[in-house]
């Protein structure tokens, strides 16, 4: 069974059981993996459709039966591709008025995957992003970017580049124009155009605010449709700079999920690269997460705790260090450090997650907060 | 209508995203409107046939407001269309965007800016048109011909009428008048008037030099009558010769009707000089134009024949035109005629006015002003009758200059160029940002400012002579210079704001920085020739200056310049908008 075979079984599934927020997404997923404009128009007249009947499952289910059935006999070439999109050698970035220096960091990116960028403000963040689109220039180090679709000069190559900034710029005029503009710019035939933005709107949840304007839009579906730009614009390699800031937890989750699910494309897999604050969200999505602190790069492959095996919890709790280290005490423990709002308990390897949680149960400790992060870079903001 | 408007968008936003950025279509049409608007206007603008009555009415678009309109429309314009482009920027967005089609926008920006600001020429078409139809070219010619007869009586200058205004028969053109008292010889023939004046024939002589070879004498100047210049330097000086006696062809030394040789409108030809001590360089002012002869013979045909009813037909024509020009007056034929027709001789015995005056300025001459018996008898005769043939002459000059208005001259290009300026502003703008722009009207300044002092200091302390054009020249040449190489071959070196302010200020110089290379070969030609050929007029025909042989053909020549310096311009641009920051 192809990869795309198995997608559509899993769309299947997931509408057999009624799990229609996350199927409908994994479908038009599908549907968008076949560029084929019939079937783009289809899922365009079923979300229209959705949106006019909100409340008739059945029906959805059904109609969207019928698209499935299409999308069975389409076969989707599969871009396999493993070389990494950008690789980079020893790069560094040193500001001279203020000390800054990032790096030396190397890295190899690849297609499908998603990677976290993770750190406190003013660690580099922004600027290893900015490197690596080539909007700002390493004081050392080497870059090469390999993509499938060769460009000749840097002009073009930084139109494949695709850089999303913390704020992004103010859209003016009809939205859907703008977004129209980016394919006619990249030269889609006129009669696939609509198409393929309508597609795009619906498949980022923007059907019902495609005729709004610019203004009367909240920070997060903004967020949105900078992304729809963005994605028609079928880039290799994405580069988002805080996509999360200003978002609802929720809002985080579906966008990251949205992400993760897009970059995952079966024909135009997408190296995404995405910095954030949010870093058990961003953990939950991403293939590598990548730390930065004083400039200095981690990663949550690397480091001497996942060569020790330690388990490190953090809890959440009114209990005092006393009443925890007695609860502990039988335990192999490490260390217990308050940072003064959550306490960091270190154990030996060879203590297990669930032995920690019965532990705390049987004593009764109250807890609100509760996780694992021996393979979190959590750890690294902690201490 | 919105309809049609949202089709055609998203028509050419499909397929043609830089026609639907740039909104050339619907600014182009909207141009379209207002320069028919500007084009009624201007049909309008002479149906009243007083309006022609003023001077320069080819011109009247700078004087009835239509500039104004047209400035505040084209700005407007302008606004509401770089507000609607500026909405989305594919080269700033890094959407792909080749060489040629930075080039397009440009091009785009170019016709859109000229479609904007060149609602005059629709303006003087409407009134080209208005005049050409309703002065189509039979009519006027027939008015001018009836008016020019009937000029023989509008009798508004005793002078006029004087015997030495006579042209009839042809062989007059050949004499000169002597009109001095103290110059006539007596022992001579010669005619005097009742009023004291005198008049002497002579044939004339000339003298042929050529000022090439020849040394110019001051002696000869002074003596002579008139001068007509002729070709390769030669000019005829002409003298007085013998007194010839012309009594045989002289009805009276009173003024009079059988004297008058002025044309009231000659087409092509301003028609308000005299022969009389016309110190002319000008050849045609010698000789007597055909016009002229037939005018003369038809005038004296007239008073041969004196035929009242023929000449009452011809005061009745004019008038009659005079009406439908809505020329003032307070004459009808019979009076007219009255006033004019004295068969004995026909001599003047009365004056018409040439325009309309009150009881104030009804004399011809100041009171205090000492009067010759002719001015005493031009004073008398003197009525309060008028016919406002300044108006006419002005009516019939206006009609020529805008029927002669070739449209599409010199000031069209002088638009095209501002529109270049304008548009290339706006691509810098656009390429670079507003800071850019900013920082490169800055650098542009400073460096302005250090030319200027750089310059000064140099010339007050070093220099003298042509070495102060040569040395400014240079020192620009080589600024100039230093800033298209800096954008040549450094700008991936440099800071992208630096490199910015070098792209701008290239694209601000590259057509001054030709135009001044150009510059200093003609200056260089011209010292050249300075020194070969030292007389003036010898050196105009013989030299070569690179900037007079662009003659007409400097503005195509520099169009097509401008599009070779717009493709490295924008294959600059390009190379810029790469360049990572810092």
């Amino acid at each position: 069974m192809s990869l795309f075979q198995a997608r559509i079984k899993e769309v299947q599934s997931f509408l057999s059981n009624k799990d229609i927020v996350l199927g409908y997404r994994k479908l038009m997923d599908c549907a968008m993996d076949t560029q084929d404009m019939a079937i783009y128009n289809q899922m365009i007249h079923l979300t229209d459709w959705k949106e006019n009947h909100p409340e008739d499952v059945d029906g959805l289910v059904e109609k969207a039966q019928s698209i499935i059935e299409n999308l069975k006999r389409i076969s989707v070439q599969e871009n396999s591709s493993q070389d990494a999109v950008i690789e980079a050698t020893e790069i560094t970035k040193t500001y001279n008025n203020n000390g800054f220096k990032l790096g030396p960091v190397s890295l190899s990116i690849k297609k499908g995957n998603v990677y976290g960028l993770v750190g406190e403000n003013g660690n580099g963040k922004t600027t290893l992003l900015r490197i690596l689109a080539k909007e700002l220039e390493p004081s050392s180090g080497s870059m090469t970017y390999r993509l499938d679709n060769q460009v000749k000069g840097d002009f073009k190559l930084r139109t494949q580049l695709v850089y999303i900034p913390q704020r992004t710029a103010t859209w003016y005029g009809s939205l859907k124009d703008n977004l129209k503009f980016v394919l006619s710019s990249y030269g889609v035939p006129a009669d696939e155009n609509e198409t393929r933005v309508l597609m795009m709107i619906a498949r980022l949840g923007l059907w019902n605010y495609k005729h709004l304007k610019w203004s009367e839009l909240s920070s997060g579906y903004k967020m949105r449709f900078e992304l729809a730009r963005t994605l028609l614009r079928q880039p290799e390699l994405l580069l988002l700079d805080e996509p999360l800031a200003n978002l609802d937890v929720n809002a985080q989750q579906v966008i990251l999920e949205d992400l993760k699910s897009i970059c995952n494309s079966i024909n135009n897999p997408i190296a995404l690269i995405l910095s954030s604050q949010q870093l058990y969200e961003v953990e939950k999505v991403s293939d590598k997460v990548i730390f930065l602190k004083n400039g200095q790069y981690t990663d949550n492959s690397d480091s001497e705790v996942a060569v020790n095996h330690q388990l490190i919890i953090e809890i959440d709790t009114t209990a005092t260090r006393e009443e925890l280290l007695a609860v502990f005490k039988p335990m192999d423990l490490e260390k217990l450090i308050y940072n003064g709002g959550v306490f960091m308990v270190y154990f030996k390897p060879t203590v297990a997650f669930y032995s920690v949680m019965t532990a705390l149960g049987s004593h009764q400790v109250p807890v609100t907060y509760l996780r694992n992060i021996s393979n979190s870079t959590r750890r690294f903001f902690i201490s | 209508m919105n309809n049609f408007i949202n089709k055609t968008n998203q028509y050419l936003l499909e397929r043609y995203p830089i026609i639907w950025n740039t909104k050339i279509v619907w600014l182009l049409l909207i141009a379209a409107v207002i320069h028919f608007l500007f084009f009624v206007m201007g049909y309008l603008t002479l149906s009243n046939p007083q309006s022609l009555q003023d001077y320069n009415v080819s011109e009247i678009f700078f004087e009835n407001g239509g500039i104004l309109i047209s400035f505040i429309l084209s700005i407007l314009l302008i606004v509401f269309w770089l507000i609607m482009m500026f909405k989305n920027n594919a080269f700033k967005s890094f959407y792909p965007t080749t060489v040629l089609g930075l080039m397009k926008q440009f091009g785009a920006y170019l016709i859109i800016i000229f479609a904007s600001i060149s609602f005059y020429y629709s303006y003087q078409a409407g009134l080209k048109i208005y005049i050409d139809t309703t002065y189509n070219d039979e009519r006027f010619e027939q008015d001018i011909e009836t008016i020019n007869r009937a000029s023989l009586f509008f009798t508004h200058n005793i002078y006029d009428y004087k015997l030495n205004s006579k042209s009839y028969p042809v062989a007059f053109q050949d004499y000169f008048c002597e009109t001095d008292r103290m110059l006539i010889q007596e022992n001579q023939p010669y005619l005097k008037s009742t009023f004291d004046s005198y008049y002497q024939f002579y044939s004339l002589k000339t003298v042929k030099r050529n000022e090439y070879v020849e040394e110019y004498i001051d002696s000869l100047y002074d003596s002579s009558l008139f001068i007509e210049n002729l070709e390769d330097g030669y000019k005829n000086y002409y003298f007085k010769d013998k007194v010839v006696d012309v009594s045989d062809h002289i009805v009276t030394a009173q003024p009079s009707y059988h004297h008058f040789s002025d044309v009231f409108f000659q087409k092509g030809r301003p028609s308000y000089y005299k022969y009389e001590h016309d110190y002319s360089y000008d050849k045609t002012k010698i000789r007597l134009s055909d016009l002229e002869i037939r005018l003369a013979t038809q005038n004296n045909q007239l008073l041969e024949n004196n035929n009242p009813a023929e000449i009452k037909k011809l005061l009745q024509d004019f008038l009659t035109i005079a009406r439908s020009y809505r020329i003032k007056h307070n004459l009808n034929t019979d009076l007219w005629f009255n006033l004019v027709y004295h068969p004995t001789n026909f001599e003047v015995k009365n004056l018409i006015k040439s325009r309309e005056t009150d009881q104030y300025y009804d004399r011809i001459y100041n009171e205090n002003e000492e009067l010759s018996p002719l001015q005493e008898y031009a004073e008398r005769i003197n009525t309060s009758y008028y016919i406002n043939t300044e108006h006419l002459k002005r009516t019939l000059t206006n009609i020529e200059d805008i029927k002669n208005d070739d449209m599409v001259h010199d000031s069209i290009h002088v638009v095209f160029w501002i529109s270049f300026c304008i548009a290339l502003v706006i691509f810098s703008f656009r390429l670079t940002g507003l800071k850019s722009v900013l920082f490169t009207i800055i650098t542009a300044g400073v460096l302005s400012i250090i030319v200027g002092l750089v310059s000064v200091l140099v010339l007050v302390n070093m220099l003298s002579g042509s070495s102060e054009e040569f040395f400014v020249m240079y020192f620009i040449f080589f600024l100039g210079t230093a800033i298209l190489l800096g954008t040549i071959f450094y700008m991936p070196q440099m800071n992208k704001m630096v490199a910015s302010i070098f792209l701008n200020l290239t694209t601000a110089v590259i057509l001054p920085y030709i135009l001044l290379v150009i510059a200093i070969i003609s200056a260089h030609q011209d010292d050249y020739c300075e020194v070969k050929y030292p007389r003036y007029e010898e050196r105009n025909d013989q030299c070569f200056i690179l900037i007079e042989s662009l003659g007409i053909y400097w503005s195509p020549v520099f169009i097509g310049i401008a599009i070779i310096a717009l493709w490295f311009l924008s294959k600059a641009a390009l190379k810029w908008k790469s360049l990572p920051e810092g």
